[in-house]
């Protein structure tokens, strides 16, 4: 089953006169609890293809389904529901609230977004101990070190079970031992509840776990391994 | 039930827990709203007081119900009697007092008596009606005269005095709202970023609004008793320093609470439903002050210059539309307080005014010469006398032509046939003698009244048209006066004003006739149009009619006592008993400025402006605090390539000299544009929904001009320099580099 569709997305910036297509015509489809990972060089626009996706950006043109839901029509209220209720998110940037300890900026989508029926406290201890910071709880992101506030974000991400994870290298601040960690927690959560993951990723080694690669160049998109197939 | 207990509880202390945490952010936010409630509570506590004396007051005065004039001696037994005789459930009406005039047993004897209902007003007035009015008609051949007194509508009075009191709340919610929904957009501003992560996250709008709500409304909880204190406090000085008490009407204070939550959940709503309807990255963007950047690529070149000094410069043009914005969001706190000051002062001044007691109407074939002069002013406690006679220029087809260099006014139209004039037929004229002279004499003026006695080319002149100045006249200057000699063609009647006279300018002839402006009158106002005098027999040979005064305005002391007033009354009605079909009304207006001056009107308006203006400070501050504490981050970095603390300080001091100089120049635009507004809003915009009937001066309250910009100047540097002192403090507890680029994060 198709759970990400994302059709002739076009996302462009305009600074006066100048126009940079930062997503040009990327289409992307993918199944229920695949793994995909998008590689490509720096400023070829894979981070704002995952901000569309998300949706924390609306593309100047093209489509994005979840779950057979076109998020780029909703209207922001919705959307905001929506995604709280199925996506999560790990910036490049771990994005964390600065006055909010590492505990409090965890619970942020338990307390926006009330899931019915889901109980956190389980799920919370599994993925502080998985994640090495059940001792830094109660500090600010200030105090934590950057692989630290990495493993934070990523927590605040996978709390309320989002059925489409999406990850802006997620492990881009973290040693090999711990990345591969990391890597491990999220195939793991993903095995037990079907997750879907799309993650950005700059490591060859992680991409390779991935059911399929692809490649972003100048906006564009393009498969350029696909693991299962083989 | 338990769920709504476990709900409110649950927000309540999530809430509590909000503020107090950061109660540092939510300074404003306390101060703001101990601000508005305060304004509130003096508003409604003082309204609450003044419907409770107006009512005393004038209970006081109109201690009947109906009032029958000239009864005779059987239409009063009539009434007399029925009183006196016992009904049982049947007695509706009390005698109030009745003042018996000529010599007893003669004739003329006749009698003013005075009842009032027992009950229900309206179902005692029917039963009044049914069971009297014919009896006392067919008593004598000219029936019967009788007056409602105002408390028959006291009810009506009363819904219109609450009408007022929810108009002045609406204007200060709107100005409240504008003050609270400034500071709210300010933090959302500010904090846009943590929003941003809750909207990633799934709060919708709703989730948004009951963060923010609850904080507010636990921040409106904890101002609210305080405000009540200090509101009635104020009221308490400004009514004893008035001279007159002020007795707390505790049920006010629901009012207060009630509009303190509807600004609240105002304020609140309008920033946040724009906030949520935003991409959520923009949002997301604004972690530092870069939502606030107007345009990089515009920004000043300064590597290749000596870096200090262009610097700083180039903060302020890249910030400047948030530098602009934030200075006129709290600069205009200033122009409101102004109008205030005002208003208070139209107040003070409309209370101040003397205006007649009674009017005196000679009847149809009487009039007013020197004998009744003489012997209405030997009339106990009558103070002055201004005796009434007037023609409308448009009543005998006249108008008149003003050389256009002296109108100021829009009541004026411009005819071909006479280029460089303006033409009007809002006009009374007068009549003048030495009399009138005498009475003008009193009130402001240039020039030499008296040369309308010396010559009939003179005339006297008002230099306001329906009650605002509308001419700039001189002493010397020529009009013409027109008098109408013929026509080509009737005119149609739905034809009024300056329709009529265009109309007129087409279609009838005019001789005009040269006047010498003699004096110029500058607060005789007339909302018919303006007061042109002359003498008696310019007067005739303009109009045609044989001066003839009708009516006199006759006036007492303001501070005559009730008692004293009827005598004074009585003695008038005695008076015009001499006279066939004379009559006399009372305009109780001695008890309208009892009234008025008790209310404390322009101690009340002063104190509210006077709290507005607070606005000003705060939101400035809180602004540039939020402001500063994202650039620190920019600061360290400075220092940490070089840059001396001396420099890190010139950012801010230049940053204050530039706020000041921006401040001082929107002060100065906006509050005279304020008082314009004002000064236009109570003399023509409203004068045309009620009938005013004063011109008030246009005044410039130096006093609170010359504050607002004190205050615009000591906030402007006090929001630079604040948050400089609190950018040291927080270096001082920091020793370690790394520490103060940590604490840089933590907003
Ligand atoms: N808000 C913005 N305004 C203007 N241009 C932008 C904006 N955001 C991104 N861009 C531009 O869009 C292009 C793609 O940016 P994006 O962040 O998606 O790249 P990326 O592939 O994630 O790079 P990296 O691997 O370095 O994170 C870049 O050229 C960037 O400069
Ligand atoms: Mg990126």
């Amino acid at each position: 089953m198709l759970i990400l569709q994302a059709e002739n997305v076009i996302k462009q910036y305009r600074q006066y006169d100048e126009v940079i297509y930062a997503v040009n015509r990327a289409s992307l489809k993918v199944e229920d609890g695949e793994f995909v990972a998008i590689m490509g060089s720096s400023g070829s626009g894979k981070s704002t293809f995952l901000h569309v996706m998300a949706g924390l950006i609306r593309p100047d043109y093209g489509h994005v389904k979840i779950r057979g839901n076109d998020i780029t029509e909703m209207p922001q209220d919705e959307l905001n529901r929506f995604r709280g209720q199925f996506i999560g998110m790990v910036f490049q940037k771990h994005n964390l609230i600065p006055q909010l300890t590492a505990l409090e900026n965890i619970m942020i989508p338990t307390v926006m977004c009330n899931k019915e029926e889901f109980h956190f406290e389980e799920h919370l201890k599994k993925l502080i101990t998985t994640l090495k910071i059940s001792d830094r709880l109660n500090h600010l992101p200030s105090e934590l070190s950057g692989g630290q506030q990495q493993r934070v974000a990523i927590a605040r991400a996978m709390i309320n079970r989002p059925q489409v994870l999406f990850a802006d290298e997620p492990t881009g601040n973290l040693d090999r031992a711990n990345a591969d960690e990391v890597l491990d927690l999220l195939l793991k959560t993903r095995e037990v509840i079907g997750q879907t993951i799309v993650m950005v990723t700059h490591d060859i080694s992680i991409a390779e776990k991935a059911d399929k690669i692809y490649i972003m160049d100048n906006g564009g998109l393009e498969l350029y391994k696909d693991n299962k197939a083989i | 039930m338990e769920y709504i207990i476990e709900y409110l509880r649950r927000n309540i202390s999530l809430a509590w827990k909000g503020v107090f945490f950061h109660l540092r952010q939510y300074v404003s936010f306390f101060i703001a709203m101990l601000v508005i409630q305060t304004m509130y509570g003096i508003v409604t506590f003082s309204n609450d007081r003044n419907n409770k004396l107006e009512y005393g007051i004038i209970s006081e005065v109109y201690d009947y119900d109906l009032m029958f004039i000239d009864l005779n001696e059987q239409q009063r037994l009539t009434l007399v009697n029925d009183t006196m005789t016992v009904f049982g459930d049947e007695h509706i009406f009390d005698l109030v007092r009745e003042t018996p005039r000529a010599e007893e047993g003669s004739y003329d004897r006749r009698y003013d008596i005075y009842i009032k209902f027992v009950g229900d007003k309206d179902s005692a007035l029917a039963e009044f009606q049914s069971r009297y009015y014919d009896e006392l008609s067919s008593l004598s051949k000219e029936g019967f005269r009788v007056s409602a007194s105002p408390m028959m509508s006291y009810e009506s009075y009363r819904i219109q005095s609450a009408f007022y009191y929810l108009a002045f709340a609406a204007i200060l919610t709107a100005v409240s709202v504008y003050f609270m929904m400034n500071l709210y957009s300010i933090r959302l501003n500010h904090y846009s970023f943590t929003y941003g992560i809750y909207m990633t996250f799934g709060a919708d709008f709703k989730k948004l609004f009951s963060t923010a709500a609850w904080e507010m409304l636990i921040i409106n909880f904890i101002t609210f008793i305080p405000s009540c204190i200090i509101a009635a406090l104020i009221d308490l000085i400004i009514y004893s320093a008035g001279g007159s008490g002020f007795t707390f009407h505790f049920f006010g204070i629901f009012k207060v609470l009630l509009f303190s939550l509807i600004i609240t959940l105002t304020s609140v709503t309008l920033p946040m439903l724009r906030f949520s309807r935003q991409e959520t990255m923009r949002a997301l963007l604004a972690e530092d002050n870069s939502n606030l950047v107007v345009s990089p690529r515009k920004s000043f070149d300064f590597h290749k210059k000596k870096y200090p000094l262009v610097y700083e410069f180039a903060g302020l043009w890249r910030f400047r539309r948030y530098y602009v914005k934030q200075t006129a969001a709290a600069v205009v706190f200033t122009a409101i307080f102004i109008c205030g000051a005002f208003l208070s002062y139209e107040k003070a001044y409309s209370v101040s005014l003397d205006m007649p007691q009674f009017m005196f109407n000679f009847g149809s074939n009487n009039s007013y010469t020197s004998t009744e002069y003489k012997e209405l002013s030997e009339i106990e406690g009558i103070t002055g006398i201004e005796k009434n006679f007037s023609c409308r220029a448009d009543e005998i087809k006249s108008h008149v032509l003003f050389s256009k260099p002296n109108v100021k006014t829009s009541e004026v139209i411009y005819d071909e046939a006479h280029p460089d004039m303006a033409a009007t037929n809002f006009v009374l004229y007068h009549p003048g003698d030495e009399e009138t002279v005498g009475i003008l004499g009193k009130g402001s003026f240039e020039g030499d009244l008296s040369g309308i006695l010396s010559s009939d080319r003179n005339i006297i002149i008002s230099d306001s048209i329906k009650n605002t100045y509308g001419f700039d006249f001189n002493p010397g200057d020529k009009v013409l006066i027109a008098k109408n000699t013929g026509k080509i063609k009737e005119i149609d009647g739905m034809f009024t004003g300056l329709e009529l006279l265009r109309e007129q300018f087409r279609f009838y002839r005019f001789g005009y006739e040269e006047y010498t402006i003699c004096a110029v009158l500058n607060d005789d106002v007339t909302i018919t149009g303006m007061n042109i005098y002359m003498s008696d027999k310019a007067f005739y040979d303009l109009t045609g009619m044989e001066v003839s005064y009708k009516s006199a305005s006759l006036y007492i002391d303001k501070n005559t006592d009730v008692e004293t007033t009827r005598a004074i009354y009585d003695s008038l009605r005695e008076y015009a008993g001499y006279y066939n079909g004379a009559t006399v009304r009372n305009l109780e207006q001695s008890m309208d400025y009892k009234v008025e001056s008790s209310k404390q009107k322009p101690g009340t308006y002063a104190a509210v402006a006077s709290l507005v203006v607070i606005g000003t400070p705060l939101i400035w501050l809180f602004s540039q605090i939020l402001y500063y504490k994202k650039r620190e981050n920019e600061f360290d970095i400075l220092q940490a390539f070089g840059s001396t603390e001396g420099e890190i300080k010139r950012i801010y001091v230049i940053d204050a000299v530039f706020s000041a100089v921006l401040g001082i120049l929107f002060c100065v635009i906006m509050d005279w544009l304020a008082l314009k507004g004002i000064y236009y809003l109570t003399n023509v915009v409203l004068p045309m929904f009620y009938r005013e009937t004063i011109r008030y001066p246009f005044v410039i309250p130096v006093w609170a001009l010359a504050a607002a910009l004190l205050l615009t100047l000591v906030s402007a540097v006090a929001s630079s320099m604040v948050p400089y002192i609190l950018y040291l403090k927080s270096k001082e507890v920091k020793q370690e580099p790394s520490d103060i680029l940590a604490e840089t994060e933590s907003v």
